[in-house]
């Protein structure tokens, strides 16, 4: 199952409706128009969700859309994107595009209580968060100056392992333009919700993010963990084939020993 | 007291969920600034539901190692890396090389780790449950084997047809049938947040009733 991990092998493969309904929701927001990007996931999802959300920051950071990254489930996200914007995967993509901290994104960090943090923010920012991840107070970040409900936010890319609460919080009631990101067990019950129009795409773990990156025009975590999955598929299918096989044999024989 | 304590626990579960409920419904000013200082509130009690969780395993533990039980050592371990990390984390703040290094590596190898061993478990249960043994099972096994050929490319380069397959199974069954889940619950939600409200469900009070 890792060999491909030490010997890269490339399957292609073609971009589904989901995700290139998320590209082009994304891709149709003007330039200075704010997201709200949730990286809400654990070390558990990593593998999944990390590619996701940082395949959605990087297109948001290329359109210059102006975001605001906040945790409301688990706290191991914060610090995976404090990482990748202060010394890891989006460095160079922020200082590229001339990202200023406080005026074209924001870190607020992780507001513990779920589903009720999350409507509490919706219904009214400055209430809730009084300071980003660093301390830094609420007003003397520029951005934040716009912010003070859900309203305010062009587009919610939301990358969690289970984001139905999100469309039933936030797309349904404010009527919100949004895209899920979600680990392959979330996905079918998102395909739902984007059928019905309630979302506007929605990623399918691995596969979603290795064909969003496919998409933007590189190649990072998603599509070689995709290569992966696809020889642990196979390596499983041979289990089941395997099972199967000596189900049968064994039913054959008892058959015949009592015949 | 146990009763009384357990009818104020309900009864302050009764007002402030009311409130919060009647907030959807109702636009009166005092309802709703009451329900958002009692969401707001809940950013704080769970933070202190955390430190509380910490206190009550850290007790646990302290009282495993002072008795030598059986698994004292793994309390001893617990106990070193709780304080450690809340040492750290509230002296240093989580920016600390250390807290990082306990992070990165130390905390997501482990717990990836954990979720690897699953593996196992998986490909041992693919191979002795997963039987043809009869039409529900034989169905279960092709959708299974279908949709695992449809998620990783390696499946459409074997045969393109097990995409258009796998998508027609997720696109029509599979949504008509998550639809029924999704509306189930919903309802289900509904009703047990007034068994909640109500006082008929008193679990998450501690009562075994």
């Amino acid at each position: 199952m890792s060999l491909p991990y030490f010997v890269p092998v490339d399957t292609p493969f073609e971009v589904t409706p989901p995700t290139q309904g998320v590209y082009d929701a994304v891709e149709s927001m003007p330039e200075g128009s704010i997201a709200y990007i949730a990286w809400d996931f654990g070390v558990m999802s990593r593998p999944e969700l990390y590619p996701q959300a940082l395949a959605l920051t990087r297109h948001a950071i290329r359109k210059n859309i102006k975001f605001v990254v906040a945790t409301m489930y688990s706290p191991d996200a914060s610090l995976f994107f404090k990482q990748a914007r202060t010394t890891g995967d989006l460095v160079e993509d922020l200082n590229r595009e001339g990202y200023v901290y406080g005026e074209d994104y924001v870190h607020l960090g992780y507001y513990p209580g779920s589903a009720t943090s999350l409507t509490a923010f919706a219904q009214g920012i400055h209430q809730l968060v009084k300071a980003d991840i660093d301390g830094v107070p609420i007003e003397d970040l520029p951005l934040m100056q716009q912010l003070h409900t859900a309203e305010d936010f062009d587009i919610w890319l939301v990358g969690h392992y289970s984001p139905r609460a999100w469309v039933g919080l936030i797309a349904t009631p404010y009527d919100a333009k949004m895209v899920c990101a979600s680990d392959s067990g979330g996905f079918p019950a998102l395909l739902a919700y984007f059928q019905s129009g309630q979302i506007l795409g929605a990623l399918n773990g691995l596969k979603g993010a290795a064909e969003y990156e496919k998409l933007l025009g590189y190649r990072a975590g998603g599509t070689s963990l995709l290569n992966i999955q696809s020889f642990s598929h196979v390596f499983f299918i041979s289990l089941l084939v395997a099972g199967n096989y000596l189900y049968f044999r064994q039913k054959t024989t008892k058959k015949e020993a009592e015949e | 007291m146990v009763t009384i304590r357990k009818e104020i626990t309900v009864g302050i579960a009764l007002v402030i969920g009311t409130i919060v409920m009647l907030d959807y419904i109702v636009v009166f000013d005092p309802i709703q600034t009451i329900a958002k200082y009692s969401m707001d509130s809940v950013v704080i009690v769970q933070a202190f539901a955390y430190i509380l969780g910490g206190v009550i395993a850290a007790r646990r533990d302290v009282i495993a190692v002072i008795k030598r039980g059986k698994y004292w050592f793994n309390s001893a371990v617990m106990l070193v890396t709780l304080a450690v990390t809340v040492i750290i984390g509230t002296v240093w703040g989580f920016d600390h090389p250390i807290y990082y290094i306990l992070f990165n590596n130390m905390l997501q190898p482990m717990t990836l780790v954990t979720a690897g061993f699953m593996t196992f478990y998986m490909a041992s249960a693919t191979f002795r449950v997963f039987r043809a043994k009869n039409l529900n099972s034989s169905v279960l096994l092709a959708a299974g084997v279908l949709m695992m050929l449809r998620n990783a490319p390696i499946g459409s380069l074997i045969w393109p047809g097990f995409g258009t397959l796998g998508n027609f199974l997720l696109s029509v069954p599979q949504i008509g049938g998550n639809r029924g889940v999704i509306l189930g619950s919903a309802i289900v939600s509904v009703f047990f947040g007034l068994r909640v409200l109500l006082g008929y469900e008193q679990r998450w009070t501690g009562s075994a009733d």
